[in-house]
């Protein structure tokens, strides 16, 4: 089916069912979680880091943009490396991949630190750069996305979708 | 201890997100309205939880616990819960094949989120403030 994200769809078919390999993916995106939440706490510290007193909102701005187009990236990578099929893989290989994608890198990205960056920028500069955000934000991870894809291929050889 | 608090938070977050999205893709065949979903909610507590803790603002500093439950809660679980990397894959994918569908995916998850976060401040004014 084209429209279940890529990889993610096969899941519900029996992950749903039996208890064991449920909790067993349950358990890989925790962890992953908490690794990728971990990480864009560090990677939001080091542009605090680097960022001068009067001009840090500008800087969280751009640390979110970052860690949604990395993790973004990230994503288009263990996607292309699954594949879009709709086909089961081992549970080895299934919990790997939802260890990296659901757990990894989607709490890397946050929906909600962009939406707070939006209303941040609205309120600190003008409506107009708010939408040049969004538009960058969206864009930006498109590509990235993309990219993931791309050089998945261009490293394996291998026809991805 | 605030690492500790964002790895508990992001692994709570990302598990609740995981199993709505499933819940969604078995469901409705497509993991686009468990995303949606978890992003809007996601939106709107984080301006509750804004609210609650703007108590405890000391100069643009949050002061003594008030710390601890804005890394577990904002940056551990609503970081986690919600998600771009995921949205990002399921627009490019929808992009593909279905253009309108994919337009009105992005509109309203901006839209919905932005408004989510405005009622959150809202709601959390009235229950905290009110």
């Amino acid at each position: 089916m084209a429209i279940s994200l890529a990889g993610f769809g096969s899941m519900a078919n029996f992950s749903m069912r039996s208890g064991f390999i449920f909790w067993r993916f349950t358990l890989a995106v925790a962890i992953g979680g908490a690794l990728g939440a971990v990480l864009r706490e560090a990677s939001g510290q080091l542009f605090l880091l680097a960022s001068r007193e009067e001009n840090q909102f500008v800087y969280f701005t751009f640390a979110t943009l970052t860690v949604n187009i990395l993790g973004s990236f990230g994503l288009g990578l263990v996607v292309a490396k699954r594949g879009l099929t709709e086909e089961r893989l081992s549970i080895k290989m299934e919990t790997g991949f939802l260890f990296l994608s659901a757990g990894v890198f989607s709490a890397l990205t946050s929906f909600s630190a962009f939406t707070y960056q939006i209303m941040n920028v609205w309120v600190e500069f003008q409506a107009i750069y708010s939408l040049v955000y969004i538009a960058g934000s969206i864009i930006f991870g498109l590509l990235a996305v993309g990219c993931g894809f791309w050089f998945y291929r261009w490293r394996t050889g291998s026809p991805t979708a | 201890m605030s690492w500790i608090l964002v790895a508990l938070g992001g692994a709570l977050g990302s598990v609740l997100r995981f199993w709505l999205t499933r819940l969604s893709a078995w469901r409705c065949g497509t993991s686009m309205y468990g995303t949606l979903l978890v992003n809007v909610l996601g939106a709107l507590l984080l301006g509750v939880v804004m609210v609650a803790l703007s108590f405890n603002l000391d100069e643009f500093e949050l002061a003594g616990s008030a710390r601890h439950y804005f890394s577990f809660f904002e940056v551990g679980f609503l970081g986690g819960f919600t998600t771009f990397a995921t949205f990002a894959l399921e627009l490019r994918t929808l992009l593909q094949s279905r253009f309108w569908v994919a337009m009105s995916y992005l509109i309203s998850s901006v839209l919905l989120t932005v408004i989510g976060l405005i009622l959150g401040y809202i709601i959390g004014g009235v229950w905290f403030y009110g």
